[in-house]
C-alpha cells in the first residue's frame, strides 16, 4: 500500500513546484532606480534637457581641457604623482601597440568629456533635424554649439578629430586642419540659427560662435576670414561657462582648475611665468612651519594660481578681446602689424607695463607676434587659449619648453619630448572601425 | 501569492500519507563511542539512525542517547570525520531501552562522513561523485591560532586560496576556489550558513563603507569560529549545480554547532585569549640631498653638511607610528540537550588593536541553535545569529592620509629640530605628521541578524523532506570624519572638517525545499530521486551623506554642516532556482548521479529564457568489490570519482539594458543648476550570463590499514560566454562600455592530499598532512576584442590579469654605445628594451601547498605547525617603484648607482631606448618592480597543554587546557618588499582591477603570538 502512494507523492510534489514556477515572473521582477532606462525618456520631447546637458557637457570638458592644455603647452607646471601626468607635462605620451599607462588619463580626463560634449551635441542635432523648426530652434542653437567648440578643443589640443553622433555612427580620423574646418561649419550654423532665434541666450551664444569661428578660420590659415568673423563680436562681450559649488556634482559642475589647485594640488604656476609680476596672472605661496608648502608630488613649492579661488568660479569662454587678438594675429599673418602693435600697448597697460619675464631673449628675438602671445597669455592665463596660440604659432609662441631640453621635475628625469599635440587615446583608435579602414 | 500557495500545496501533499508507523510507544537508545586503539571516549560524533529524523551528538564522555525511537529492529550509525563509520543493528522494544557501543577506528579517509553541501540533502561522501572538501572547525580551532574564519580556510584544503590582503586588524581577504574564471564579475565563492545564503560582501568607500585607500571589510570576518562545527567547500561547477546561476566561483557552506539532543546533559565551555600582534617589519627611512638653502637652514638636517650631502629620516619609525597591537577574547558556549530537544549557546566577545593607532576590531556574537524532534518523523531546528561588529579603520595603500603614505612619501629634507629637540616635518605633506594622520576616523559598525529555520518531515521512511527558511540582515553605519583644525592638517575644505555618513541595509532571504524518494529498485540497488526549488532574493541600499565645513568638531552630523551632498545607490537580485537529482546506487559502491537545474535570475528581466544546468557523476568504491582481493592490503580503501556540471554567474540587474545616467547641468549667467542626462551604456539585448562547465576525475585512496588517506583530483573548468566590456570608441558619447558574451577561460589542474597517522600508540600520535593543488589558467578566447590592459592585462594565450612590461633586453655599462641617447654630446650607458610589450609574469599562483604535523605526548601535550606556500606567481612592488622614481626619496633614488650597482640603476632608471633608439620612458619600463611573489610561510605553531584532570578541579572544570601558540612566525621570500601577500586594491572584487596584485603602501601582515585558556564545565 505504501509502495503504491509513491507516485502519488511523486506527483503532488511535482504539481507543488509547478504551481511554484508558475509565480515565477512576479518574482524577479525588481526595481532598478538607479539607472535611467533609455525606453522610459523621450529625447525630442524632453529636447531642452538634452540640449542644455549636451551644453553642459561643453563646459565640462572645457576645464580639463585647460588644465591638461596647460601642463601639455607649459603654461602650468604638473606637480602630480601620477606618471601618466608627467608623460603628458613631458609632452612624451606614448601608448606602446595601444597599451599605455596614459591612455587612462589622455582617455578619462580629457578626450571622453570633449568626445562627449561633441556626441551629445550632434546627437541632439540629429534628433531635432526633422522638426518644423529646426533652423530657428534655441535647442538646436545650444547643441551646435556644443559640438562645435569641442570639435575645436580637441582639434587645437589632439593630432587627430573625430565627430560621431552615436555608437550606431562614428566619425572617421580627422586631422586638426578638417576638424577645425567642420568647427567653422557648425559655429557658422549657430551664427545664423542663433540670430533667427533671437533670445539673449541664442544671441550670446551666435556672439560666442563667432569668437570660435574666428580661432577656427585662423587654425586652417583663413587669415582674411578670421579678421571679417572676429570684427563682428563686439568688443565688451564675454560668454562665460558656468560652474556651480554643489558639493554633490563636483565633477560635473564645478570648477576643475580650481580643483587641481585645492584638493590635487599639482597645478603649479611656472617661475616665468610668476617672473613677469603682472596682475593679469597671480598666484601664492603658503609656507608652513616646516618651510614653503608643497605640490602634491612633494617636489615643488606649490605656487599655486589664484585666478580661480572657489568651485563655482565661473570660467571665460569666448570674449570680444579674445575676438580682438584673434584678428590682430591674422592681420600680422597677412603682413600687416599695425592692429598687433596697439594691442599689445594696450594690454601692456592693463598689466601696468609689467616687463617680460624670464623668457626675455626669447620673447625678444622672435619678434612682434611672439609680443602678442605674450600679452595674450596673461591675458587669458589659463583659460584655454594657450594650446592654440601655440599649435598655430609653434616657433613664435612663448613660455613652451622648448625639445629636448631638461623637464623642469629633475626627480623624474627625461628632456621635453618632441610632441606639439596629443595622440588620440587608443579606446578611440582601436575600436572606432574607421580607423582599421 | 502563488509561491505561498505552492508551499501549501506541498506540505499539504505530503501530510496526506495514511498513518501507521507510531502503532507502539518509542523507546530510546544509548550508547558510548570510542577510539578503538586507545578506548578513549570520543566526542562529537553524529550518532544517528537513517531514513529518520533522529540524530544526537556525544558528549565529551562519549555518551549518547536517542529519544522517540520506533521498536523493532533499528539500524544506528556513529561517524566522526578521521574515523570509519560504526553502524549496529539493535532490537527495541516498545518503550524501551537498548545500548549501542560503538568502537572507531582511526581512518585517514572519511568515505562515511555526511556531506551535506553539493548534494540534495544528505549524502555519504563515498556517494558523492564531486569534490566535497570538509574541515572539522573545532579540531582546527583547538589546535590551531585561529581567530576568524578566514584563518580557518587558510591553507587547509588545495584549490581554495585564501589571501589576507594586509595586515590591518579587520580587513578583508580574497578567496579564489580553483582560480578565477570572470574578469567582469566577482570570482569570490557563495557563502551559505546552515543552508541560507550569507552575506559576504566586501565593502569599502562606494560599496557601503568608507574609502581607506585600498582596503575594506568583510562580513566573513563577522563570524565567530567557534559557533562553527564544520565548514564544506564545494569547487566548481560540478558539485556547484544545485547552487544556480552564481556558484561557478565555489560554495563554501558552515555548518554551525547543534545540540545534544538524548543526552540529558549540560555543558559549559569558557574561553580567554590574548594575543600579541607584532608589525614584524621595519619601516623604511626616506633620503635626500643637501642644497644650498637647507645648508643654511640651523634647525635642518644639512646644518653643517655641505651641499650635496645626503641626509635620512625615519618618520615611521621616528614617531613610533607602528606598535605592537592585541586582541582580547572572552567566549562563553553552553551545549546540551534533553530527551528529544538539543541546544546550543554561545556568546563572543573579541577586542582587537590593530598595529596602528586608528585601528580596531570590535566583535560581539552570540548565537542560539535548537533543535527539537517531537516524534521520528519530524525536526525542526531553529537558530539565531547576532553580530554587533566596530571595525575602525587607518588609511593606507593609494591614499596619502595614511601612515604608510605619510611616512614613505616623505622628505628628510623638510626635518626640523628646534631647540627643545622637537623634530617637526618629514612626512609627506607639511603638517600632516602623527597627529593629523591618527585624528582621522573612519569607521566601519555592522549590526546582522541572521535567523533560520530546517524543518525536515519524514512521513514515511522513504520519503524525507527539507525546508529551510532563513535570512542575513545586516544594518550598516560608517563614517569617515577629518576633523576641523586651523594647523593645516589635511589641506583646503577639508581643514573645516569633512564628514561622510554612510548607512547601509542588506537584506538577504532564502527559502530552499528539497523533497527525496528513496527506493530500492531490487535489493542491491537504491534509487533516490529529489527534486526542490530554491529561491534567494537580496537587497542592498546605501545612503551616503557627507558634510564640509563644521563650527565645532562635537557638532558632527551632516545637517550641521556648511557644504552638504549626498547621494544613493540600490540593487535588488532575485533567483529562482528548481533542482532535480537521480542518484542510484549499485551494491552500495557504485554510485551514479544525474542532476540538474533551472535558473532564472532577476538580472535579465522576467522574460527572459531560463537556462539549464545538467551535472552527471559517478562514484566507485572499487575496494570493496571482491576483485580487488590482494590489492587490499595495500589499499584497503580505493574510491573512483569523475563528474561533470555546469553552472554560470550572471551579471547586475539591468545590465542589458540602454542607460542613461543623471548628471546636472548649469544654466548660462546663473549660478543654479538643473536635472540633466547623459547617455551611460548603450546595452545589449542579447545578454545571457556566464557559463561554467567542469569535469574533474579522482581518487581517493587509503593506505596501510587506512592509517594513510590519499586523494588526487584533476579539475578542467572551462567558462564560456565570459562577461566582457567591449570597448566602445569614447566618440560615441556612451560612458560606459556594453557587456558582451564573448570569450573563453580555462581553469584546470591538480589537487592532492597525504594525510595520515604515521604513529598511534597510547602516548605518542603524530599526525600528519600535506596537500597542494597546481593551476593553469587561461584566457582562450577574448573574441574579436583587442587585448587590454598592462597590467593587469588580458590576451589569448595568457593567464588572466597577468603582467606586461617593455622588457629589459640589454644593459650597456659603458660610455659611447650610438643605441643610447646623448647627453653633453656623449652616449651614456643605458638599457635597451623591447619594443612592445611582453609577459612579465602571472598575478595567479601557479601552485600552492600546505604541510601540518601534530604530535600529542600522553594526551596531554599538543604541537601543531602549519607550513604553507605557493608558487609561480608575481607582485608590483609599487612601493618600491613610486618612491624610487615617482618621488626619488628611497636609497636607490637618491644614490642610485652608488647604492645599488650601476647594471641595477640603470634596469630601474634608465634611460631606455629600443633597439632603434627610440626613447622609453620610464613609466613603460616595470620589470623591475615585477618581483616574485613567492614564498614559504610558517604560518602557525601551538602547543596546548591539557591539564590533567586533577588540576581542572581545582578550578571548577571538568577539563581545562592551555594554549599557547604563533602566527606568521616566519617568512621565506626572494620578495624585496616587506609581504608577499598583500593586495593594495582589495575591494575591487569585479572586474579587471580584481587582478591587480599590487604592494602599494600596504600595511604587511603582523606576526601574532597567541595565549588561550580553555575551561570546560
Amino acid at each position: 500500500m505504501l509502495k503504491s502512494f509513491r507516485p502519488i507523492v511523486g506527483a503532488t510534489v511535482a504539481a507543488a513546484i509547478l504551481v511554484t514556477a508558475t509565480g515565477c515572473d512576479s518574482f524577479l521582477e525588481v526595481k532598478n532606480p538607479t539607472v535611467i532606462d533609455a525606453s522610459t525618456v523621450d529625447p525630442v520631447a524632453d529636447a531642452p534637457t538634452f540640449s542644455l546637458s549636451a551644453l553642459n557637457n561643453l563646459f565640462d570638458a572645457f576645464d580639463n581641457f585647460i588644465v591638461y592644455g596647460a601642463w601639455f603647452s607649459g603654461e602650468a607646471w604638473e606637480g602630480d604623482t601620477f606618471p601618466t601626468r608627467t608623460d603628458i607635462g613631458r609632452r612624451t605620451i606614448d601608448f606602446v601597440e595601444g597599451v599605455g599607462t596614459t591612455n587612462g588619463t589622455v582617455n578619462g580626463d580629457i578626450y571622453e568629456p570633449l568626445a562627449r560634449a561633441i556626441a551629445t551635441g550632434e546627437n541632439v542635432q540629429v534628433l531635432l533635424a526633422g522638426l518644423p523648426d529646426a533652423t530657428s530652434n534655441i535647442n538646436v542653437v545650444r547643441a551646435t554649439y556644443a559640438s562645435a567648440a569641442g570639435i575645436l578643443f580637441e582639434s587645437e589640443l589632439f593630432c587627430q578629430t573625430v565627430i560621431s553622433s552615436s555608437l550606431a555612427d562614428l566619425g572617421s580620423p580627422l586631422t586638426s586642419t578638417e576638424g577645425a574646418a567642420a568647427a567653422e561649419e557648425r559655429f557658422r550654423r549657430v551664427i545664423s540659427q542663433g540670430t533667427a532665434v533671437n533670445t539673449a541666450e541664442s544671441l550670446k551664444l551666435a556672439n560666442a560662435a563667432r569668437v570660435g569661428l574666428a580661432r577656427a578660420l585662423l587654425f586652417q590659415g583663413k587669415n582674411a576670414e578670421a579678421i571679417t568673423a572676429a570684427g563682428e563680436v563686439p568688443a565688451d562681450f564675454e560668454l562665460f561657462a558656468p560652474k556651480v559649488d554643489d558639493p554633490s556634482n563636483r565633477d560635473a559642475l564645478g570648477n576643475t582648475v580650481y580643483s587641481f589647485t585645492l584638493a590635487r594640488q599639482s597645478l603649479v604656476v611656472p617661475p616665468y611665468y610668476r617672473a613677469l609680476n603682472d596682475p593679469r596672472v597671480t598666484s601664492d605661496l603658503t609656507i608652513t612651519a616646516s618651510g614653503p608648502q608643497k605640490a602634491q608630488d612633494n617636489f615643488f613649492d606649490f605656487h599655486f594660481q589664484t585666478k580661480y579661488t572657489g568651485w563655482g568660479d565661473d570660467i571665460r569662454l569666448a570674449s570680444g578681446l579674445e575676438a580682438r587678438y584673434l584678428a590682430a594675429e591674422a592681420q600680422l599673418n597677412l603682413g600687416n602689424p599695425d592692429p598687433a602693435l596697439a594691442l599689445i600697448a594696450e594690454r601692456e597697460a592693463a598689466g601696468e607695463g609689467a616687463a617680460s619675464g624670464d623668457d626675455v631673449d626669447f620673447v625678444a628675438t622672435r619678434g612682434t607676434m611672439t609680443y602678442l602671445l605674450d600679452q595674450k597669455a596673461r591675458d587669458f592665463f589659463l583659460e584655454g587659449t594657450k594650446m592654440g596660440d601655440w599649435r598655430r604659432n609653434p616657433l613664435t609662441a612663448p613660455y613652451v619648453p622648448p625639445a629636448g631640453s631638461p623637464y623642469y621635475n629633475t626627480s623624474e628625469g627625461g628632456v621635453f619630448g618632441t610632441q606639439t599635440c596629443m595622440p588620440l587615446p587608443d579606446d578611440e583608435i582601436l575600436n572606432n572601425p574607421n580607423f582599421k579602414k | 501569492m502563488r509561491v505561498a500557495f505552492g508551499l501549501t500545496l506541498m506540505v499539504a501533499g505530503v501530510i496526506a500519507i495514511p498513518p501507521g508507523l507510531l502503532a507502539q510507544a518509542p523507546g530510546s537508545i544509548t550508547g558510548r563511542v570510542v577510539d578503538r586503539a586507545s578506548s578513549q571516549p570520543l566526542s562529537n560524533v553524529q550518532v544517528f539512525i537513517p531514513a529518520t529524523t533522529l540524530r544526537t551528538i556525544t558528549n565529551a564522555d562519549g555518551r549518547y542517547t536517542l529519544t522517540n525511537v520506533p521498536p523493532g529492529t533499528v539500524e544506528v550509525r556513529a561517524i566522526r570525520l578521521g574515523y570509519s563509520a560504526g553502524t549496529q543493528r539493535v532490537e527495541l522494544a516498545a518503550g524501551g531501552t537498548a545500548a549501542a557501543d560503538f568502537s572507531l577506528s582511526v581512518s585517514a579517509l572519511a568515505l562515511d562522513e555526511l556531506v551535506v553541501t553539493g548534494t540534495a540533502g544528505e549524502t555519504e561522501r563515498r556517494a558523492q561523485p564531486a569534490v566535497v572538501a570538509s574541515i572539522d572547525v573545532s579540531e582546527v580551532i583547538q589546535r590551531g591560532t585561529v581567530s576568524s574564519v578566514q584563518d580557518v580556510l587558510t591553507a587547509r584544503v588545495p584549490g581554495v586560496a585564501v589571501t589576507k590582503s594586509s595586515g590591518t586588524s579587520g580587513t578583508a581577504q580574497q578567496i579564489r576556489i580553483r582560480g578565477a574564471s570572470s574578469i567582469s564579475l566577482s570570482n569570490e565563492p557563495l557563502i551559505f550558513i546552515d543552508g541560507i545564503r550569507a552575506d559576504s560582501r566586501i565593502q569599502s568607500g562606494g560599496s557601503g563603507g568608507v574609502n581607506v585607500g585600498g582596503q575594506g571589510v568583510s562580513r566573513l570576518y563577522d563570524l565567530n569560529p567557534d559557533d562553527i562545527e564544520s565548514i564544506e567547500v564545494v569547487k566548481g561547477p560540478a558539485a556547484a549545480t544545485l547552487y544556480g546561476a552564481d556558484a561557478s566561483a565555489g560554495v563554501i557552506q558552515i555548518i554551525t554547532k547543534k545540540g545534544r539532543l538524548g543526552s540529558n546533559t549540560f555543558s559549559q565551555n569558557i574561553s580567554t585569549e590574548y594575543n600579541q600582534m607584532q608589525p614584524q617589519f621595519d619601516p623604511q627611512p626616506n633620503f635626500g640631498r643637501c642644497t644650498a638653502t637647507l645648508v643654511g637652514i640651523s634647525t635642518s638636517l644639512c646644518a653643517g653638511k655641505a651641499v650635496g650631502d645626503v641626509i635620512q629620516d625615519n618618520p615611521l619609525e621616528r614617531t613610533g607610528a607602528f606598535r605592537d597591537g592585541s586582541l582580547r577574547t572572552l567566549g562563553y558556549s553552553a551545549r546540551g540537550g534533553g530527551a528529544n530537544y538539543g541546544y546550543f549557546v554561545s556568546m563572543g566577545l573579541d577586542d582587537e588593536e590593530g598595529t596602528l593607532p586608528n585601528n580596531s576590531f570590535k566583535r560581539r556574537t552570540g548565537r542560539v541553535n535548537f533543535n527539537f524532534i517531537p516524534d521520528a518523523k519530524l525536526s525542526v531546528d531553529a537558530s539565531v545569529g547576532l553580530y554587533d561588529i566596530g571595525t575602525t579603520l587607518p588609511i593606507n595603500d593609494n591614499n596619502i592620509y595614511g601612515f604608510m603614505g605619510g611616512g614613505y612619501l616623505g622628505r628628510p629634507t623638510t626635518v626640523r629640530i628646534a631647540e627643545d629637540g622637537t623634530v617637526t616635518g618629514g612626512f609627506y605633506a607639511a603638517n600632516r605628521e602623527y597627529e593629523a594622520i591618527s585624528s582621522i576616523e573612519s569607521v566601519d559598525d555592522a549590526l546582522r541578524f541572521a535567523p533560520s529555520v530546517t524543518v525536515n518531515y519524514t512521513p514515511v521512511e522513504w520519503f524525507t523532506n527539507r525546508l529551510v527558511v532563513g535570512g542575513d540582515f545586516t544594518r550598516g553605519h560608517a563614517y569617515q570624519f577629518f576633523p576641523k583644525n586651523d594647523r593645516n592638517f589635511y589641506s583646503g575644505d577639508t581643514d573645516t572638517g569633512d564628514l561622510t555618513e554612510v548607512r547601509t541595509s542588506n537584506d538577504i532571504y532564502t527559502i530552499d525545499y528539497l523533497g527525496t524518494i528513496r527506493m530500492k529498485l531490487r535489493e542491491n540497488v537504491t534509487s533516490n530521486i529529489s527534486g526542490g526549488v530554491q529561491m534567494i532574493n537580496e537587497v542592498f541600499d546605501r545612503v551616503t551623506g557627507t558634510g564640509v565645513g563644521f563650527v565645532t568638531n562635537a557638532n558632527r552630523v551632516v545637517g550641521s554642516a556648511t557644504q552638504i551632498s549626498a547621494s544613493q545607490g540600490y540593487s535588488n537580485q532575485r533567483q529562482i532556482g528548481f533542482l532535480g537529482q537521480w542518484d542510484l546506487g549499485l551494491n552500495d559502491r557504485l554510485f551514479l548521479q544525474f542532476g540538474a537545474r533551472l535558473d532564472q535570475a532577476s538580472a535579465f528581466g522576467a522574460n527572459a529564457d531560463p537556462f539549464f544546468l545538467p551535472k552527471v557523476g559517478v562514484s566507485y568504491v572499487i575496494s570493496e568489490e571482491p576483485f580487488w582481493g590482494s590489492a587490499a592490503d595495500v589499499l584497503p580503501t580505493m574510491r573512483l570519482r569523475a563528474a561533470y556540471g555546469s553552472t554560470g554567474r550572471s551579471p547586475t540587474a539591468g545590465a542589458s539594458l540602454e542607460t542613461y545616467s543623471a548628471r546636472p547641468y548649469a544654466i548660462i549667467d546663473q549660478s543654479t543648476s538643473a536635472a540633466g542626462v547623459v547617455p551611460l551604456n548603450p546595452g545589449n539585448f542579447d545578454l545571457k550570463p556566464e557559463r561554467g562547465q567542469e569535469f574533474e576525475a579522482g581518487f581517493d585512496a587509503g593506505i596501510l590499514n587506512d592509517r594513510f588517506g590519499m586523494e588526487l583530483t584533476y579539475f578542467n573548468k572551462t567558462t564560456r560566454d565570459l562577461l566582457l566590456r567591449r570597448p566602445i570608441p569614447p566618440s560615441s558619447g556612451a560612458s560606459s562600455d556594453p557587456f558582451v558574451n564573448i570569450g573563453e577561460v580555462v581553469n584546470r589542474g591538480f589537487e592532492f592530499a597525504l594525510h595520515g597517522n604515521l604513529i598511534n600508540t597510547p602516548d605518542f600520535q603524530w599526525e600528519a598532512r600535506v596537500s597542494g593543488s597546481t593551476l593553469h589558467n587561461e584566457l582562450v578566447s577574448l573574441g574579436d576584442i583587442e587585448p587590454f590592459g598592462t597590467f593587469p592585462r588580458f590576451s589569448e594565450g595568457r593567464p588572466l590579469g597577468y603582467f606586461s612590461t617593455r622588457t629589459i633586453k640589454e644593459v650597456i655599462t659603458a660610455e659611447g654605445d650610438d643605441r643610447c641617447p646623448l647627453s653633453k654630446g656623449v652616449h651614456t650607458p643605458c638599457a635597451i628594451v623591447s619594443d612592445d610589450n611582453e609577459y612579465a609574469g602571472s598575478s595567479l599562483p601557479k601552485s600552492e601547498g600546505n604541510f601540518s604535523s601534530t604530535f600529542t605526548l600522553f594526551r596531554q601535550v599538543q604541537i601543531t605547525g602549519l607550513l604553507d606556500w605557493k608558487r609561480g606567481h608575481t607582485i608590483y612592488n609599487n612601493t618600491a617603484q613610486f618612491r624610487d622614481r615617482s618621488f626619488a626619496n628611497s636609497k636607490a633614488g637618491v644614490l642610485r648607482a652608488d647604492a645599488i650597482g650601476q647594471e641595477a640603476a640603470l634596469r630601474k632608471f634608465g634611460p631606455f631606448v629600443t633597439d632603434t633608439g627610440a626613447v622609453v620612458p620610464f613609466t613603460n619600463v616595470n620589470g623591475a618592480y615585477f618581483e616574485s611573489a613567492d614564498f614559504v610561510r610558517l604560518r602557525e605553531v601551538s602547543a596546548i597543554f591539557s591539564l590533567p584532570e586533577r588540576y581542572a578541579e581545582r578550578l571548577g572544570a571538568t577539563a581545562a587546557s592551555f594554549t599557547v601558540g604563533v602566527r606568521n612566525l616566519a617568512l621565506w621570500t626572494d620578495y624585496s618588499g616587506d609581504d608577499p601577500e598583500v593586495l593594495a586594491q582589495a575591494t575591487r572584487n569585479t572586474g579587471s582591477a580584481t587582478f591587480a596584485r599590487e604592494d602599494f603602501l600596504t600595511v604587511p601582515q603582523p606576526r601574532t603570538l597567541v595565549f588561550k585558556l580553555n575551561l570546560s564545565f
